[in-house]
């Protein structure tokens, strides 16, 4: 003997999704996050002022030592240079 | 203006009934007019007014050097996508295939004016000017528009901008950091 089973089918209207709170939050944190600087990652280029610290290199370019503030992203150098294009420091 | 965004000022936007993929897009779309804004001030042109709504847009004078088109043209393609990869990574080569895809016109323009990366080299002037397009994004998310006056505040200019500034020469010339 066959046994037919019937099934109640419930259609479920799609509704947009509504911006809850945890959503809202996220967004204005990453509004955030993109404000703030992002550090260079070592060994990267970074601009530096033309009066921050240089040292000629072996090959008769400049190299600068670069502090980077890890909080801020905000590089900072010592002594004077000559050039804009520098090598982030490690 | 002050960037202090918070859940409240993002509801703000989403009491008017847009939905979560309404808000995410309107977010990208900020960031895209953000990018040509901040990058026709930086490079000494002046913006009429940037809005976003059914039409968003940038408008600006268009009198500078050869060249200067294009690099306010892709400076819009790739904000959006350095908004959409993220802050841990700066966007790629399929990034900016995305944007430049989902944004024909400038698409066209770029392609028009010698291919779809010409105008590349507006990027480390963008990136090292990245707080300041933040600032004027989260403006249009907020309040649908942006003047002149704003992308000039968003930079930490004390004057009006244009090709005689001599803040705007230092800050190309990454002599003066940006707010």
């Amino acid at each position: 003997m066959t046994r037919h089973e019937r099934f109640k089918v419930t259609i479920v209207e799609r509704l947009p999704e509504r911006a809850d709170s945890g959503f809202a939050d996220a967004l204005a944190e990453a509004f955030r996050a993109h404000r703030r600087p992002t550090p260079p990652a070592p060994g990267s280029d970074v601009d530096v002022p033309a009066a921050s610290a240089s040292q000629p290199t072996d090959d008769g370019g400049m190299a600068a030592v670069v502090a980077v503030d890890l909080a801020s992203g905000r590089t900072a150098t010592t002594t004077a240079a000559t050039t804009t294009q520098k090598r982030a420091g490690t | 203006m002050t960037f202090a965004v918070t859940g409240a000022d993002i509801r703000r936007v989403a009491g008017t009934g847009l939905t979560k993929s309404e808000i995410s897009d309107r977010a990208r779309i900020a960031f895209h007019e953000a990018g040509h804004a901040v990058a026709a001030v930086l490079l000494g042109s002046r913006v009429r007014q940037a809005v976003l709504g059914d039409t968003p847009r940038t408008e600006y004078d268009g009198a500078y050097p050869a060249g200067t088109e294009a690099r306010i043209t892709y400076a819009g393609p790739w904000a959006e996508a350095r908004w959409l990869a993220g802050r841990a990574r700066r966007p790629g080569p399929a990034d900016m295939h995305r944007a430049l895809a989902a944004n024909c016109s400038d698409n066209k323009a770029l392609i028009a004016s010698g291919g779809s990366d010409t105008g590349q080299a507006v990027v480390p002037l963008l990136e090292r000017c990245w707080p300041a397009v933040s600032t004027v994004a989260l403006k249009l998310f907020l309040d649908g528009e942006v003047s002149h006056a704003n992308v000039c505040a968003a930079l930490g200019l004390s004057d009006d901008g244009g090709p005689g500034s001599i803040e705007l020469a230092n800050i190309r010339a990454a002599l003066r950091a940006v707010p």
